[in-house]
């Protein structure tokens, strides 16, 4: 399949790696290119770049345009952004789609203004409509808004998380296509020094078990319940907005639209009032337990199980019976 | 007439109410809890100049008169009354050095006051009485050209933590005349005496302030010598009852934010007890009670800062406000059922602090004292 | 050398505390956000604060550039407050219903207006939009260099050095001016308001531009600019609902033990 007019992906390569949600991308991306009956193509910039090239392909992309050279090792704009656009004048993509990484999304966001096109961010679902457009549903007001991008290509961001990774086939077939790249000579910016750190999500995408607060915890005090109990029961800890905007846990254990999007099968919300922004980052808990003083909160609609009742009422005792020796 | 405030007026109020929830609200409980204001939150309310409201410019101050300190008393009591009784105080302390002061009295303590590098407070009631200074037992002794004070100041704010205290004394030698002092803690036999456990307002600092032997230097005088009377309750009276009806309106937004919040979580029978009538009758009396003595108050305010005579108007503000944060918190505590006799809700604070604002800067006898006088001459034939 | 001339686009949002507030009216499509207080957008504080800093640090002076509607002045208001110099406010009904791409192309449009200014602040992401996308689009409408979600900067030499938070750790990087940069959280502290900076402010000008002021026409902006345009709004069905757990807080307690225990035991933990 074609590399021209086809539906891409931007595959992002860190420390050597692709990034998951590249490959969650290829999934999603397989079976929309296949409704329209068009290629998939894999963008992937980085160095050393042959092996993740096979992955890709095993997950799906009919073509790989790789731009391989030391200094695209690591994402750097003022590199990247003329690369992906000089590809896209070229092969004219119909859709590009972006995983929403930090590279990611300024990727996007960067070309998307230098091509005039639309770019949806926060996407959480795709359908191609009877034109053959790209419907791209975002989570807000307890529902989904569904946009559609002017120009050429509809691009989209996806949050890590959304869509799953196919199983790969190494025995699939595809063409890696190798794309020209040369650095300016006297380039404005550079990288002076790199600081290879695990983000301080503490495994919050991955994790099984989550205890999440928000701002109905009321104080960093209180925030201690929450760590305490994420601590029994060997859980990561998850927030909505407000708890880090008071400074009760960093950024990084954000769960929500703007923040981390998460599978966990037990999820214990506490004090979280429950709105849109922060519930469109949860998928599908298998158990689902809210704990708010509030009977109205909007989380007791979602939740299987509910407690109307004070957090440092309920927290203390249930931290007892769940630690090593309590009573279960 | 134009009920509406300036453009400047609603930019103080964001700046007054961006203290009190990002900095002072998370940290109430602990004021409460500990029965102190921290002094690192003192010194955030100088740094964003609340202490320099009222503080003319030539002094290092912002000039900006009282319906500027009303708008900021009132936010900061939204969320501590303590802490907004502090700065109630503080403006107590410097309002007779601004309106009697000499222009070295005024040059040498209000630029340190307008800065917060220095705290004040004033000092006239004593166990004899407060709203009848002429009772009080504390005595200046002319020594040479200075005074030596001796005597013990009771139910003062800001008792501790004050550096200056405008004192109100009798003379030794002629009980009829009175002086007003500027004092300094530095002053040898100048301190703090015993601090007064309170059933309310936690966190403010209210204590004796104790003249043993204190010699004053005669530059310390403020105003015409034997005018003492007249320059301590020129403070006490239209100023104190500003502060005191900042701090009203403050506890009356408090109770009825957190009344209305409760009923509408409480659900009783399957509703809601917003739905019910006799909930919604006291929320409507509270909401009343909360526009017309903001509507007093700031009347009164916007008459002082234009210069007129309003005496009779902080009154009955002063009255009515004080009067009605009782009444509303009280209705607050009643919505809550017995929660609202619980520590973990705050409606019993504002209850609790509600109380003292009717003693403080005059009783509510002493208004009507005032308001009765006025109104059998304004309205006889 | 040059003083520093250094621009902040500030965009004035719903108070986060008050989002639940926020409705969509699933006729009209529009969203429904009047009566909630207005706050500047919480990192564009940040961002503001980072300039204001570098201006008290290098000299140099610090414009605003908001867009948005008439209730926006009173942020920029704030703005001036908190230490900038001047402010441009894009007031106008064509600038309505803009996405990324077209505030971008506004908000560049005004700051070349401006005489391209050595330095860009803007927040990583705005929040309510938070898509984080407005930063990096303005500096290419400017054909200029940025560095996005920013944690830490230091300018010496005539180069701005910036720690940037990438996905697989930190970097360092160093630029030339001019640059934009996107600030997170971490950058700074932001001051709070204080009243005699309130009071200096209402001397501060604040200069309206319309679209015809930045020489663009109506097709370019707003929402008939824009690059994404909703067209469906589809509510989800009402969720079910969670079975209330009743009883005094030991007991309830002791039910969510049990309901984690068999959970796990049920071998899918």
């Amino acid at each position: 399949m074609s590399v021209e007019n086809g539906l891409w992906v931007f595959a992002q390569a860190v420390e050597g790696k692709l990034l998951p949600v590249s490959l969650e991308l290829l999934g999603e991306g397989r079976r929309l290119a296949d409704r329209l009956d068009v290629g998939l193509s894999a963008i992937l910039i980085g160095h050393n770049l042959q092996p993740l090239a096979l992955e890709l392909i095993a997950c799906g992309a009919d073509n790989v345009l790789v731009a391989d050279h030391a200094k695209l090792y690591h994402y750097r704009g003022e590199l990247y952004i003329p690369l992906v656009e000089k590809m896209i004048l070229r092969y004219r993509p119909e859709i590009f789609l972006f995983g929403a990484t930090q590279g990611g999304k300024d990727l996007a966001a960067a070309t998307a203004a230098r091509i005039g096109a639309g770019l949806t961010a926060h996407c959480v679902a795709f359908e191609i409509d009877e034109h053959k457009v790209l419907k791209q549903l975002v989570p807000a007001f307890g529902g989904h808004c569904v946009f559609r991008s002017q120009g050429n290509p509809q691009m989209a961001t996806v949050a890590p998380g959304v869509f799953t990774i196919p199983e790969p086939d190494y025995e699939r077939q595809g063409k890696i296509i190798e794309i020209d790249f040369s650095p300016p000579a006297e380039p404005a910016t550079k990288i002076v020094e790199f600081k290879t750190e695990k983000g301080s999500a503490g495994g919050l995408e991955e994790a099984e078990v989550i205890v999440a607060g928000g701002a109905g915890v009321g104080n960093a005090e209180n925030w201690q319940l929450i760590e305490k109990l994420a601590h029994a029961l060997n859980a990561a800890v998850g927030a909505t907005r407000p708890p880090v905007d008071e400074g009760w846990v960093e950024e990084e254990k954000m769960i929500g639209q703007s923040g981390r999007n998460v599978r966990p099968k037990l999820y214990l919300a506490v004090g979280i009032s429950g709105d849109q922004l922060h519930l469109s980052g949860v998928q599908n808990p298998e158990l689902f337990i809210a704990i708010n003083k509030d009977p109205k909160a909007n989380i007791f609609k979602h939740a299987h199980f509910g407690v109307v009742e004070d957090l440092t009422k309920i927290l203390p005792p249930l931290i007892e019976l769940l630690s090593p020796g309590g009573d279960n | 007439m134009d009920f509406k405030f300036s453009e400047d007026q609603e930019m103080l109020r964001k700046a007054a109410r961006e203290f009190a929830s990002d900095v002072l609200a998370p940290r109430a409980e602990e004021i409460e809890a500990n029965d102190e204001l921290p002094r690192e939150l003192i010194e955030e309310m100088a740094a964003r100049d609340f202490l320099a409201v009222t503080i003319p410019e030539a002094y290092g101050g912002l000039g900006l008169g009282h319906t500027a300190r009303l708008i900021i008393i009132e936010e900061i009591a939204r969320v501590s009354a303590a802490a907004a009784m502090m700065l109630q105080v503080f403006g107590l302390g410097i309002e007779p050095i601004v309106v009697f002061g000499t222009e070295e009295q005024k040059q040498r303590y209000l630029p340190p006051l307008a800065t917060g590098e220095k705290l004040a407070t004033i000092a006239v009631t004593e166990a004899t009485g407060g709203s009848d200074p002429s009772g009080i037992e504390t005595v200046a002794q002319k020594d040479g050209s200075d005074f030596t004070l001796n005597g013990r100041k009771v139910f003062i704010t800001n008792a501790k933590v004050s550096d200056i205290v405008v004192v109100l004394a009798k003379m030794a030698d002629d009980e009829k005349t009175f002086n007003t002092f500027i004092a300094e803690k530095t002053m040898e036999g100048c301190r703090p005496g015993r601090t007064e456990k309170k059933m309310g307002l936690r966190g403010s600092d209210t204590g004796e302030i104790i003249f043993n032997n204190c010699r004053i230097p005669q530059e310390n005088l403020l105003g015409e010598p034997g005018a003492g009377l007249k320059v301590a309750l020129s403070a006490i009276g239209d100023v104190g009852r500003a502060g005191m009806t900042g701090v009203a309106l403050g506890l009356l937004q408090a109770s009825l934010e957190a009344a209305v919040k409760f009923a509408n979580q409480r659900v009783l029978g399957g509703r809601p007890i917003s739905k019910l009538q006799s909930v919604q009758f006291k929320i409507a009396e509270m909401y009343a009670d909360l526009e017309a003595s903001r509507l007093l108050g700031y009347r009164a305010a916007a008459m002082k800062d234009r210069g007129e005579r309003c005496d009779v108007e902080f009154a009955i503000a002063k009255y009515f406000s004080c009067e009605a944060a009782v009444r509303v918190a009280k209705h607050a505590c009643d919505i809550h059922g017995a929660y609202g006799y619980m520590e973990e809700y705050p409606v019993q604070r504002y209850l609790r602090d509600a109380l003292i604002s009717i003693p403080s800067a005059g009783t509510s006898d002493i208004m009507k004292v005032i308001m009765g006088k006025t109104a059998l001459k304004k309205f006889a034939d | 050398m040059k003083s520093l001339k250094i621009a902040v686009c500030l965009k004035s949002v719903p108070d986060p505390k008050q989002w639940h507030k926020v409705t969509i009216n699933p006729q009209t499509k529009t969203i429904q956000k009047e009566g909630i207080p207005r706050i500047i957008s919480p990192l564009d504080r940040h961002a503001l604060e980072a300039a204001v800093r570098l201006k008290e640090a290098h000299g140099g002076s610090v414009i605003v550039v908001c867009m948005g509607s008439p209730g926006a002045r009173e942020n920029i208001q704030e703005a001036l407050a908190l230490g900038a110099d001047e402010a441009v406010f894009l007031s106008d009904r064509a600038f309505g219903g803009a996405d990324s791409l077209a505030t971008a192309r506004a908000l560049a449009a005004a700051l070349k207006k401006l005489g391209l200014p050595g330095l860009i602040f803007c927040g990583a992401v705005s929040y309510y939009g938070s898509t984080g996308q407005v930063g990096p689009q303005i500096a290419q409408f400017l054909g200029i260099n940025h560095f996005s979600a920013v944690r830490f900067l230091d300018y010496k030499g005539g180069k701005l050095y910036a720690e940037i938070v990438t996905d697989g750790g930190f970097a360092l990087c160093e630029g030339k001016l001019p640059l934009l940069v996107t600030v997170r959280r971490e950058i700074n502290k932001p001051r709070g308001l204080r009243l005699s900076e309130a009071i200096k402010a209402r001397k501060k000008k604040i200069w309206t531009w319309s679209s015809a002021d930045l020489g663009l026409s109506s097709d370019q902006l707003g929402l008939k600019g824009s690059g994404i345009q909703m067209f469906d709004f589809l509510p989800l069905p009402e969720a079910q609902g969670a079975e209330i757990l009743e009883g005094g807080p030991q007991e309830i307690a002791k039910e969510i033990a049990q309901k984690i225990k068999k959970y796990r035991q049920g071998g899918i933990l």
